[in-house]
């Protein structure tokens, strides 16, 4: 016997950055940013039966287009991963050398846009995309003299050469 | 970098090397002042890290680790201040604590001057003291004026201040006046209310005084007393409760309660101290004080709390809440 089978193409949600851009991407993919997958659940927009054409987008007044198209990629990339326990995340040894590959060429940007990445990843509160991220920024710290952070993230030193010294000395104190 | 928000300034501090947080610190004003104020004492990565060497005996003097590195000595002669000395250089190795509390300290028989040679360093300097280890207010309030000056935190507990006292401190990072009687040497002046206190003393830079909220408490807070176990020591009573327990009552209503008396939490650790403290009237109420500062009580909850008190005073919790979102 031949059934007919019926094809459902994935349920898509829309999603408007602060400039007017607006993304339509896979409710599975974006199911990853919790701010996003709150407020669909609380419009309750599963249940509704609306063409996607029709679909009310949500907006994120916090996050560019560029920034946006960025997260969704990388929300596509790890759609399969498994829900993060935050628990057991919390318990772990915090590291910074297990950034998974895709995730360090994909976060080998500028700093300004790893820097938006990091807003948008906190507003969206996507925890994995934060995470390596701010492990990205720490890698960048780690094993840096102080004026080699400076350089690195052109940062004014706006000490006085005094207050310099006093935290220098008190720096010292805590490690001797 | 030094523009991103502190919780994630926090979380990227969180996968720092003690040194790198020190060298960060360097860098300019902003990042020194995250890195000191990170509540990284808050992250629990550190503070189990530090746990294991918290437990350090001479005598009466004991140490304990909560959020902040606190060392609490009564009593102490010299030789042992040196030791003293000798386990601070260890514990701020290993743990990289920004801050060291004293506090009951027999300043009889320990010369300041050997305090301060065991607080150099700190970035931080925090001075508790209560009337009632002295003879004669007099005597108190002269330590007070002799060393309120040279540090950044004040703890006073049962003083007789003056507001002129008060108003006259330099900005502090803490400041917390408890059960103080405050009076004006301006006769002609009228006391301000405590919350107009707070309000001006904000307006004076101090970062962070302890705010009162009076709510009733609800017997089902209660209850999550009711079943832990006690020990009795001296006076008080102390037990340990589960991270869940001690989660559940803050998440309630940021505060826990026993079935005999107040709780009183140092931290949001799940250390609770009991009072045995009973309400005459037998109405449960409650006096929280939240850190101004990290007023983050609506937000983040479970770390807005440093310590609870629970009074016999009695507000509805709406009225308070109204109070202090009016603030």
């Amino acid at each position: 016997f031949l059934f007919p089978i019926k094809m459902t193409s994935p349920r898509m949600i829309k999603l408007t950055s602060n400039d007017d851009k607006t993304f339509e991407v896979e409710r599975d993919v974006i199911k990853q940013s919790v701010t996003v997958n709150t407020l669909i659940t609380d419009l309750n927009m599963d249940d509704e039966d609306v063409s996607v054409e029709n679909q009310m987008a949500i907006p994120l007044p916090n996050v560019d287009a560029a920034t946006l198209e960025m997260v969704i990629t990388w929300c596509k990339q790890h759609r399969e991963d498994p829900p993060r326990n935050e628990e057991e995340e919390e318990k772990k040894e915090k590291r910074t050398d297990d950034i998974p590959e895709w995730d360090k060429t994909f976060l080998d940007v500028e700093q300004s846009v790893l820097f938006a990445l990091i807003l948008a990843a906190n507003y969206m509160d996507i925890k994995g995309l934060l995470d390596n991220c701010c492990k990205t920024v720490a890698n960048m710290i780690k094993g840096k003299t102080p004026d080699e952070i400076r350089k690195h993230f052109n940062i004014k030193n706006d000490f006085t050469p005094e207050e310099e010294e006093q935290i220098r000395k008190e720096n010292a104190w805590c490690e001797d | 970098l030094e523009y991103l928000p502190a919780e994630i300034l926090s979380m990227i501090l969180r996968s720092l090397t003690g040194r790198d947080r020190l060298n960060l610190r360097i860098c300019c004003r902003t990042l020194e002042s995250s890195v000191a104020s990170t509540d990284f004492y808050n992250d629990s990565e550190n503070v189990n890290h530090c746990m294991g060497l918290i437990e350090y005996d001479i005598g009466r003097v004991y140490f304990q680790l909560d959020r902040h590195l606190r060392i609490r000595i009564c009593d102490f002669d010299v030789q042992q201040l040196w030791q003293l000395q000798l386990v601070r250089k260890r514990l701020f190795k290993r743990a990289r604590v920004g801050m060291l509390v004293l506090s009951y300290i027999n300043f009889d028989k320990i010369p300041l001057s050997y305090i301060n040679q065991l607080l150099e360093g700190c970035n931080y300097r925090s001075l508790q003291m209560d009337r009632n280890h002295y003879d004669t207010d007099e005597r108190a309030l002269q330590f007070l004026n002799a060393n309120a000056r040279n540090v950044s935190g004040l703890t006073t507990y049962n003083m007789p201040l003056t507001q002129e006292f008060i108003f006259s401190l330099p900005p502090m990072r803490v400041l917390k006046l408890i059960e103080c009687d405050i009076s004006s040497e301006n006769s002609e002046a009228v006391a301000l209310k405590k919350t107009d206190m707070h309000i001006e003393l904000l307006k004076k830079g101090h970062q962070l005084i302890d705010h009162e909220i009076q709510v009733e408490v609800p017997k089902d807070v209660l209850k999550i007393f009711e079943t832990v176990s006690t020990t009795s020591q001296e006076q008080s009573t102390r037990f340990d409760v589960s991270e869940e327990v001690m989660r559940n009552a803050m998440a309630q209503l940021f505060f826990v309660l026993t079935k005999d008396g107040y709780a009183r939490t140092e931290n949001t650790d799940s250390r609770v101290t009991v009072n045995n403290y009973k309400d005459k009237d037998g109405v449960w109420s409650g006096n929280f004080i939240v850190h101004r500062e990290n007023s983050l009580i609506f937000f983040r909850r479970s770390w807005a709390i440093s310590e609870v008190v629970i009074t016999n005073r009695k507000r509805s919790r709406a009225e308070l809440m109204k109070t202090f979102l009016n603030r």
